[in-house]
């Protein structure tokens, strides 16, 4: 692969929006494009910055508490127009927890306050009775089927990498999407976006909202790869393949977080 | 020296003799291994000489110290006896849970000795229940009370709030002279500085936290007139921003309050107001109540006359004491056991291990049992890089080995120098393996963790039970 090709990151408010290690994600996408060769230049958005989006490959914005949600919100929402209209040409983001909520239309605040979105997805978020708290497995089968490209080349075969993505959640806040399809997946275990154990995170084109973190993406080099995938599109107009890379240790600490949250439902189970 | 005036205090005979049988017990109680060894002593000393709390009590040139409430007693105590300790202040407390007067005689006993029967500490610090409070008060004249919060206890072994508070307040107006220092955001509480004359408020002031749930069987109502409070805002069960609309009875202003406040999965930092100064509070310790513990800690050590700096300086390296750090010698090489459990204090144990000489290989212990924290997206935030350079082998191991060796991958250590063994034990033998006869093998393990390679030791009689 000639070095020359690369793809420019933006993350969004790492100073606000960094819960649970989530500028880990940052670090595994530039890693997984070093270790192909690629070059990776990664600007970071702060409040008050005018960022030039139109330069963007990808975009991720991690979780927050109120705090960062509330010192941020106005800002995104200032650039929510452009986002939604690159997000419809293709242009592939990440939106954790906090930062997924922003991306939909509007959060409500356990004090009744409302702070909008940027309503990437067509949905909402409310503040929930209770938190919902614990190691979460999504059947992602869909998303992936959805997504052959990452596959296409012979030594990465589809089969080789799993179906599900692992994570913790750790939130009060509900989203409602307005098109129940536009999920991520499936909860297999955990509770998702409405807390009921139903459909988890929400994907429009190539932008994916979830409340799992960990960092979600190294433990799920697969749906990092889905991204980087994306961001060569949209940065070259055509498909670029991606090498693959030896995820055995990736995939070793997936199947653990699947065994561990099984193990922590049955506990639970049997406790009741 | 203001000792002098201590010198007058005159043990009586009674007393003294009281201490030699009160130690002969203690020493036959430790001998037998029973049961209470720490109320024994005390029991038997408090009846051959009823006044024997007051006497030793009083010798103390700095006095004595009471902490009550239902929660975070002994958090806030071993707090406070950092922050006096690293003052320089040699303090007494009562340790085990035993906190019935008894156990404050026993304290007392093991302290003092009968050629010099005055305990050798500048300063007690007495964890008392809130029920013994009305005893404790009357055989101790305290320069300072503390009271952290009053909630229904859960073995209901004292009644409602009312009934508790009131067992506390009788304690209180027994001691005038006493300052008290009160949680502010805690209604029944902040009710007892009503009509004292020295009363200092601690209480969070942070518009970001929020009670998730609502309060249950704390449900309360105003402590003067018995109306429903409003509440402005709300951090768990009871406490928070209160008034009573009834009667007025508001909030008290604190002293010491807290801002921007910062919860981590075992992390709390914040902005501390002590007056008019900012000061930044970094805590390992976890949970909005270890919170209200740390200013509780320094609202009262300031009354001591330790400034809020100091105190906030001392805290930030406070760790639970159990288990902290271990030496052990297996098959000829020194095991050092290190707990981790939050980010900050990792990053200390790899610059520390890192440092020394370091060995040929560590050993890194992860477990998510809900001891641990179950989430353990907390390792990201660890800078392992350290490690990477100063340690040829890596050994990860327990229930979310596979996660650390994927952060070790990430943190530049080559995948080859690292060895996966879920099994502690194994592992810590694989370990040892590793490491020349002679030279030191360094463990940073998660609670459970540590609990587990414990036991394994005790069992190979390497290391021996906990004498809790
Ligand atoms: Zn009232």
């Amino acid at each position: 692969m000639t070095a020359s090709l690369g793809i420019h990151i933006f993350h969004l408010y790492p100073r606000h929006m960094n819960l649970h290690g989530d500028a880990g994600n940052v670090t595994v996408l530039a890693s997984r494009m070093h270790r192909r060769d690629f070059c990776v230049e990664v600007t970071q958005v702060d409040p008050g910055d005018h960022p030039d989006l139109s330069q963007a490959d990808l975009l991720f914005l991690g979780g927050g508490q109120d705090q960062g949600q509330r010192a941020i919100a106005a800002h995104l929402f200032q650039l929510g127009e452009q986002i939604r209209g690159l997000v419809a040409k293709g242009l592939p983001a990440l939106a954790v927890s906090g930062g997924f909520q922003l991306f939909t239309r509007s959060i409500r605040t356990m004090d009744g306050d409302e702070l909008p979105g940027i309503s990437v997805f067509d949905g909402y978020t409310v503040d929930g009775t209770k938190r919902c708290v614990g190691n979460v497995v999504v059947n992602a089968a869909v998303l992936f089927a959805a997504y052959p490209s990452q596959h296409a080349n012979p030594a990465a075969p589809l089969e080789s990498y799993p179906h599900t993505l692992v994570g913790f959640e750790n939130h009060s806040g509900l989203t409602y999407l307005q098109d129940e399809t536009s999920i991520l997946g499936p909860v297999i275990v955990g509770c998702g976006n409405k807390g009921d154990g139903s459909g988890e995170g929400a994907v429009v084109n190539n932008a994916i909202g979830t409340y799992l973190h960990g960092p979600v993406l190294p433990k799920n080099p697969h749906l990092a790869d889905l991204l980087l995938s994306a961001a060569l599109r949209h940065r070259y107009g055509s498909e670029i393949d991606l090498e693959p890379l030896d995820d055995t240790v990736e995939l070793r600490a997936h199947t653990v977080a699947i065994e561990r949250a099984q193990a922590a439902r049955t506990a639970r189970r049997l406790r009741r | 020296m203001s000792d002098e005036r201590y010198n007058d205090r005159v043990i009586s005979g009674r007393t003294w003799a009281a201490l030699a049988v009160a130690k002969q017990a203690a020493f036959w109680s430790r001998r037998l291994h029973r049961g209470g060894g720490e109320a024994l002593p005390g029991l038997i000393a408090e009846r051959l000489s009823p006044r024997i709390l007051t006497e030793l009590t009083e010798t103390l040139p700095q006095g004595t110290v009471i902490v009550t409430g239902t929660n975070g007693k002994t958090t806030t105590s071993l707090a406070m006896d950092l922050v006096l300790s690293a003052q320089g202040l040699r303090v007494l407390r009562n340790r085990g849970g035993s906190n019935l007067t008894r156990g404050l005689v026993s304290a007392l006993v093991q302290s003092s000795s009968l050629v010099n029967p005055r305990p050798r500490e500048d300063i007690a610090l007495f964890e008392v229940d809130e029920a013994t409070m009305p005893q404790a008060t009357a055989q101790v004249s305290p320069r300072l009370i503390l009271v952290t919060n009053v909630f229904q206890d859960q073995l209901d072994r004292f009644g409602d709030i009312n009934t508790t508070a009131s067992l506390i307040r009788r304690g209180i107006e027994q001691a005038p002279e006493a300052a008290l220092v009160l949680n502010a955001d805690d209604p029944v509480v902040a009710a007892l500085g009503r009509d004292r004359a020295r009363v200092i408020y601690y209480g969070l002031d942070d518009t970001s936290l929020h009670a998730r749930t609502e309060p249950s069987i704390d449900t309360i109502g105003c402590p003067l007139c018995h109306s429903p409070l409003h509440f402005e805002r709300r951090y768990f069960s009871h406490l928070g921003h209160f008034r009573c609309d009834r009667c007025g009875f508001t909030r008290p202003r604190p002293r010491i309050t807290a801002r921007n406040v910062r919860l981590g999965s075992a992390e709390i930092s914040a902005s501390v107001m002590a007056g008019d100064r900012i000061l930044p509070l970094v805590s390992g310790l976890s949970g909005l109540y270890n919170l209200y513990n740390l200013l509780a800690a320094v609202a009262a050590t300031e009354v001591l006359d330790v400034n809020p700096k100091s105190a906030l300086d001392t805290l930030t390296t406070m760790e639970p004491p159990f288990g902290r750090l271990e030496r052990f010698v297996l098959h000829g090489r020194t095991g050092i056991m290190h707990l981790v459990k939050n980010p900050t204090g990792f990053n200390q144990v790899i610059d520390n291990v890192s440092a020394w000489d370091a060995g040929p290989a560590a050993l890194l212990c992860l477990n998510d049992n809900p001891a641990d924290g179950t989430d353990v997206s907390w390792i990201w935030d660890v800078d392992f890089a350290p490690l990477a350079v100063s340690f040829h082998i890596l050994i990860v191991s327990g229930t979310r080995a596979a996660e650390l060796a994927l952060r070790l991958k990430y943190a530049g250590m080559p995948m080859e120098r690292v060895i996966v063994e879920p099994d502690l034990l194994t592992a810590l033998d694989s370990a040892v393996r590793l490491v020349e006869e002679s030279a030191v093998l360094n463990i940073l393990t998660t609670y459970t963790a540590m609990l587990e390679l414990r036991a394994g030791l005790v069992r190979r009689g390497v290391l021996q039970e906990y004498w809790r």
